[in-house]
């Protein structure tokens, strides 16, 4: 594959890795929307990040910058700043990145999983949901204009372990927030904090149209747990989804009406898709013929 | 853009019923579309578009429970018209008539399950009956899938005979030391140190990709039924069926031969000339 030509996608930040993966001396090639590029840390500490050809020759440099455990770049000249979640600043929480994983899908039909509550009972059986307590009761999707993002609330379910450290089963609040096409953060109720959200995040960049590196990360009240016990629960979880995710077809998610059927439940997804439709998005999407 | 597969305008054989019990789902691919093929505990076969309705979960990950087909993503559960009947996360509410499996015709016929389209005109699989001779036993022998087009096995089939039955049986196993000389058009003589067998060969098309090959020899009469599968432009599922004069005394040992020499037929539809 090439470079795509949508604008929307290039004429954005997107994440190519995170911070830990870029060393000094180490310079590493990634994919981005269909094009080579090469990352190195030099010695006084910054990244530079260049498109390459496909026979290696260096090409034009892009902007970088490192925020929220991540490294982030583009193949265009962004209209807007990078989002921002505030909750980073909080120093009471313990952030936890999960590392990159590869998913043979659209980075798109990933954010619109993650942003799904009709599958816990079916995909994250005795986890996140089982049978009989299937039920999505209704809750609030929208556009936000002025931030233009979309955010989901007043969301419940009864989860059986909706975190590493929540003990029984019991009902838990959701919101989502999508920052941008391919970055979402959801905050749920926090077992140790219930004054407080916990957070769980998604970066994925978008490889090729049909293939995406997923990383996931935590911000979280856990005293209790070590990281790698967090890390391991939260890979568990997501590798049940890819079982979901490299298994839809068509691969893109289809903005036309008709193609796939929803329900009252989906009303984030819809709104998500909505929100892709107005800014144009090409990218990861499945085109009508 | 790329075109979105459909299925061809005809019946098209895509595996034989004993290889799909109840309750089992298979995943088949006919002309680039996948399609979910399964049976529900009434015994009726399906086949519909491998994706559901929903948000496109291939079907072949769910689960036939009883008559219908639930899906694993959200566990929507769908009946053998393809109707979507129950969706978990709105557990109380009968689901709207538009929620529904993309669903093709699908019947059983010789012992092979047949798909079509929806809108396909000749929608009775009598109408392919009639051009089988139905006082014949037919068996399946192998589904194969062949490195090769469709079109190029079509063409290549009536030039390579297959043994009659009185060999095979007399034979079974091995008929790797018998020469094959072609005597006219349509007729070979099967030879080795102890026989010489003449066989008269005639072949048929029933429909596109159906194929009849009938063997005369010293007054018994052979057939096979060739039903090819397009699965894409370099690659085609054949499926193998035989009538032979009569059964014997050892079907299984008879059907068998035929897998073997199936196999010839393989390599030699597969040869590069
Ligand atoms: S994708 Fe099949 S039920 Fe949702
Ligand atoms: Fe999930």
């Amino acid at each position: 594959m090439t470079k795509t030509t949508d604008p929307v996608a290039i004429n954005d930040w997107q994440v190519i890795g995170r911070i830990d993966d870029f060393l000094k001396g180490q310079p590493k090639q990634t994919r981005l929307l269909g094009q080579s590029l090469v990352a190195e840390r030099h010695k006084n500490g910054d990244i530079k990040v260049h498109e390459i050809s496909e026979l290696g020759e260096t090409l034009r440099s892009c902007p970088v910058q490192e925020k929220f455990g991540h490294v982030w770049t583009t193949l265009g000249k962004p209209k807007r700043e990078l989002f921002d979640i505030p909750e980073f600043q909080q120093i009471d929480r313990k952030y936890v990145g999960c590392g990159g994983v590869m998913v043979k899908a659209s980075a798109l039909r990933v954010v619109e999983n993650f942003l799904d509550i009709g599958h816990f009972p079916y995909v994250h059986t005795d986890f996140l949901g089982s049978e009989p307590l299937t039920e999505v009761k209704d809750y609030k999707a929208e556009i936000r204009i002025d931030v233009d993002e979309v955010w989901a609330d007043d969301i419940s379910f009864h989860q059986d372990k909706a975190m590493l450290s929540a003990t029984g089963g019991k009902a838990v609040e959701y919101m989502y927030r999508v920052v941008s096409p391919f970055n979402t953060v959801l905050y749920k109720t926090c077992p140790e904090k219930p004054e407080e959200w916990d957070i769980i995040g998604l970066f994925a960049q978008p490889l090729e149209e049909n293939l995406c590196r997923v990383y996931a990360f935590m911000l979280v009240f856990d005293s209790q747990n070590t990281e790698t016990d967090l890390i391991h629960f939260q890979q568990m979880i997501f590798f049940q989804d890819i079982i979901i995710l490299e298994n839809q077809l068509p691969v893109g998610v289809p903005l036309y009406d008709g193609a796939e059927r929803s329900i009252k439940a989906d009303k984030t997804q819809l709104q998500f898709r909505k929100w892709l439709k107005q800014k144009g998005l090409q990218f990861g999407t499945d085109q009508e013929t | 853009m790329i075109q979105k597969p459909v299925l061809p305008k005809n019946w098209v054989a895509v595996g034989f019923s004993q290889d799909l019990e109840k309750g089992q789902i298979n995943i088949v691919i006919i002309e680039e579309l996948e399609l979910v093929i399964w049976r529900d505990h009434k015994g009726q076969a399906h086949a519909w578009d491998n994706r559901c309705p929903h948000r496109g979960t291939r079907l072949s990950l769910g689960f036939v429970r009883g008559n219908q087909l639930a899906c694993l993503y959200h566990g929507w559960q769908f009946g053998g018209d393809g109707q979507c009947v129950y969706t978990p996360s709105i557990p109380d509410s009968t689901p709207p008539k538009s929620l529904k499996a993309h669903t093709h015709r699908c019947v059983e016929f010789l012992g092979l399950i047949w798909v079509a389209p929806l809108d396909f005109e000749h929608k009775d699989i009598r109408g392919l009956e009639s051009h089988v001779r139905d006082s014949m036993d037919f068996q399946p022998v192998r589904s194969m899938i062949i490195y090769c087009s469709a079109e190029n096995i079509f063409n290549r089939l009536a030039s390579i005979p297959f043994p009659p039955s009185r060999i095979m049986s007399r034979r079974l196993r091995s008929i790797s030391n018998m020469r094959l000389i072609r005597e006219t058009e349509s007729v070979f003589l099967w030879e080795d140190d102890e026989n010489r067998t003449l066989a008269s060969y005639q072949f048929r098309e029933i429909q596109p990709d159906f194929v009849e090959f009938n063997c005369e020899s010293e007054g018994t009469a052979d057939v096979l039924l060739f039903a090819l599968q397009k699965i894409d432009s370099q690659k085609t599922a054949l499926h193998l069926l035989l009538a032979p004069e009569n059964w014997s005394s050892d079907p299984i040992s008879l059907k068998l031969a035929y897998a073997q020499w199936s196999k010839k037929l393989r390599n030699q539809l597969e040869q590069v000339f």
